[in-house]
């Protein structure tokens, strides 16, 4: 450690060791280490493609040679300085998921048939709906594979997720998110163990895909594969994560907020959602809101009665296990099961505390180091529609915090769920009453007054993107927008900011796959297999436009150039290696507390 | 601030346009309902970058596209040595083809969803 003295070395690792509870020499040992770029598998060494060949129009996933990080010089206006990679030390380190969409795909309020309806709901049912969990547990097994940066060697400081944990607003799928992360395991089954009861088994509901037997469809014509028993073993399976080891934090997703991050939620639904009815087909669909509205107004009890003599509206109509747990939260209830997580890896609320919960205020900010402050908007909108908005009120606390992280010399970055092209939402209130909505080009403006923001950190559109801002004059700040775990290429990434100390500064995002074989395994139904069959899926569901979702090159493994805001040597060595040896305790705390293999 | 972004509303128009190219064009793979705001634009500097980078253009700026109300794309960067990028869209109705230049002088002339495919694949 060449920024502290032996002194206070073995004064940080004495403290360091009591608040992690961990034995002073292995943590000095640890700690008198360099830092050393971690090997672990990533996108730098190898990504996955489509195959070449295809069965009809069905193609499987292939291992392909891995992507350098691109030098992105957009915001700089100079050519970087050919000396830099020797010179630079680590800021900071993140990992980001986004739309994570956990999904319970048995609930009786997730109405595939919508599907049938319109367009916007097109999502209410994927292929690979019953493999949420497994994916999520394998990004979580990735991210922290490289909680070491593959760069640096520095210690990953903390992650973030940028909203759509739940995807149904079902209380499990945002329980099952959690524990995911916090490294629990979990049964994915909100019905009846050894059975999976939903569309992809009822012959009628001719619109999904059925595993069993694809050629009941489009999906057999296409080439979709035989999978005999999957769905059983998916909602079966004990999905074990082992955690992130670094504390995450979270905000809102349009999903998170509306149903099917779309539509406001009705009380029948809230009602279907835990009961033991659940429809394949539209007019099926109808019949339980007639029957819901009956029995809650007797004005509709005729109705509901000629509606009931018609046989087509019990057609689709299946008995299901009822389950209390899959509730649909309302937007305390997102924050409450947050601050209902354990301590480790923390912070409890993910961002959220109990004052968020009394007052409201479902935005937040944190310091994830010294001289790193993030701040954590809701863009979501609680009437209609899946985009979203900046509300008067978050954007000028957001003005506020930013002039005084400025005048404290602190980076910043700030994470939402929306991103920079999904902004345009005008529906009203979005968030409380006579709420003035805040659109994209007045909220880049905002955000570039602020030199010390450094990045934008958002999801939504399920594409890797990343859009230069740039300030007139120079400078600017980076948009970073990752992919989703449910849709191909189920990507997350992740992300450090690097002094170059050449009054520039580097922000180097690294895309993610899950820890999975690229190629699926036929019969392959472990955890890891289940993962690789859905990201295979994802490929190939023509439905969700699944290739352009990998963004071009320069929007996944790069180094992104800017000025720095200020003289970065304020930071001292002795500061971040202070920091350093926090971050690498945390780690080695996480790695002591896994049983061991 | 002059709007960098399409509408909503244009961006709509614009996907109900490149579904039906899609179909026509019979791709597999990239056709299907842009159900939020403005994918397109995305889709049309993803392909544009990759055929840059495709071609070894040292790009100092990424293309930025937009769309104005009568269905127009358009892009502009910079490559190396401030040599202005252009990428234009003739007829967004039809087959979406892409006309890239560099310094005035086109280099790529081709469909936006070829190059999306292409570029999702494994090379041999």
């Amino acid at each position: 450690m060449a920024g502290l003295s032996r002194r206070a070395f073995l004064a940080t690792t004495t403290a360091l060791a009591g608040s992690f509870a961990l034995p002073n020499d292995l943590l000095a040992r640890s700690l008198a280490a360099p830092l050393t770029p971690s090997g672990a598998p990533s996108t730098l060494q190898q990504t996955i493609r489509l195959s070449q060949t295809a069965n009809q129009q069905y193609r499987n996933l292939v291992a392909a040679p891995g992507e350098p990080y691109i030098v992105r010089t957009d915001l700089l206006g100079q050519q970087p300085n050919p000396k830099r990679a020797a010179a630079r030390r680590s800021l900071a380190y993140l990992g980001h998921f986004s739309d994570i969409h956990i999904v319970d795909a048995q609930s009786p309020g997730r109405l595939e048939p919508l599907i049938a309806v319109a367009a916007s709901f097109i999502d209410a049912s994927r292929p690979q709906d019953t493999m949420t969990v497994q994916v999520l547990a394998q990004m979580v097994e990735a991210v922290d594979a490289l909680s070491t940066s593959p760069l640096t060697g520095a210690p990953m400081n903390a992650a973030l997720n940028t909203g759509d944990s739940a995807d149904s607003r079902n209380s499990l799928e945002l329980q099952w998110c959690i524990d995911m992360l916090d490294g629990r395991s979990v049964v994915p089954n909100s019905g009846k163990r050894g059975e999976y009861q939903g569309v992809q088994v009822w012959d009628e509901a001719d619109y999904v895909y059925h595993p069993d037997n694809p050629g009941l469809n489009e999906f057999g014509t296409r080439g979709f594969p035989a999978v005999p028993g999957v769905l059983q073993a998916a909602v079966d399976q004990n999905v074990e994560s082992v955690g992130l080891r670094v504390p995450w934090f979270t905000v809102y997703g349009n999903h998170d907020t509306l149903f099917m991050g779309n539509i406001q939620v009705e009380s029948a639904l809230a009602s279907w959602a835990i009961n033991d009815r659940k429809s394949s087909l539209w007019p099926a669909t109808v019949n339980l809101m007639a029957n819901w509205w009956a029995s809650n107004s007797s004005m509709f009890q005729q109705l509901v009665n000629t509606i009931r003599a018609r046989n087509e509206f019990f057609a689709g109509v299946h008995t299901v296990t009822a389950n209390p747990e899959r509730k649909i939260f309302d937007q305390a209830g997102f924050m409450q099961a947050h601050l209902k997580s354990p301590a480790t890896p923390g912070p409890v609320g993910h961002g959220f505390t109990q004052q968020n919960v009394d007052t409201g205020q479902t935005w937040w900010k944190t310091d994830v180091t010294d001289w790193l402050r993030v701040f954590g908007l809701d863009t979501c909108n609680q009437v209609t529609g899946a985009d979203g908005a900046v509300p008067q009120d978050q954007f000028d606390w957001l003005r506020s915090e930013l002039e005084q992280a400025q005048a404290e010399k602190k980076l910043a970055i700030v994470c939402s769920h929306h991103n920079s092209y999904t902004l345009e939402n005008v529906a009203e209130p979005a968030i409380g009453p006579s709420q003035n909505l805040i659109h994209s080009d007045e909220f880049v403006a905002m955000l570039l007054e602020f030199p010390n923001l450094v990045a934008w950190v958002n999801g939504h559109t399920h594409i890797n993107t990343i859009t230069a801002h740039p300030r007139a004059g120079s400078g600017g700040f980076w948009e970073i927008t990752t992919a989703s775990c449910v849709d191909y290429p189920q990507q997350q990434q992740v992300i450090e900011i690097v002094d170059n100390r050449d009054s520039t500064l580097s922000i180097f995002t690294t895309t993610v796959d899950h820890q999975s074989s690229a190629a699926w395994n036929q019969g392959d139904y472990s955890q890891a297999g289940l993962a690789s069959l859905s990201r295979q899926l994802a490929a190939n569901a023509w439905q969700f436009e699944p290739l352009p979702r990998q963004g071009s090159a320069l929007d996944r493994n790069c180094e992104l150039l800017l000025p720095a805001p200020f003289d970065l040597s304020a930071i001292t060595e002795k500061q971040l290696e202070r920091e350093h040896a926090v971050s690498r305790a945390r780690l080695l705390a996480g790695d002591v507390r896994r049983p061991q293999q | 601030m002059k709007s960098t972004r399409p509408t909503r509303r244009v961006g709509a128009a614009i996907t109900v346009a490149l579904v039906g190219i899609a179909a026509l064009s019979g791709c597999s793979q990239v056709k299907g309902l842009a159900v939020q705001g403005n994918m397109n634009v995305i889709y049309l500097e993803t392909a544009a970058s990759d055929v840059l980078l495709s071609q070894n253009v040292a790009i100092e700026k990424k293309p930025v596209c937009t769309v104005n109300d009568s269905a127009d794309y358009s892009c502009i960067g910079t490559a190396a040595g401030g040599v202005p990028i252009t990428v234009t869209v003739p007829d967004s109705s039809g087959d979406p083809i892409m006309i890239i230049t560099l310094g005035g002088k086109q280099v790529f002339s081709g469909s936006v969803l070829d190059v999306i495919e292409a570029n999702s694949q494994a090379t041999p």
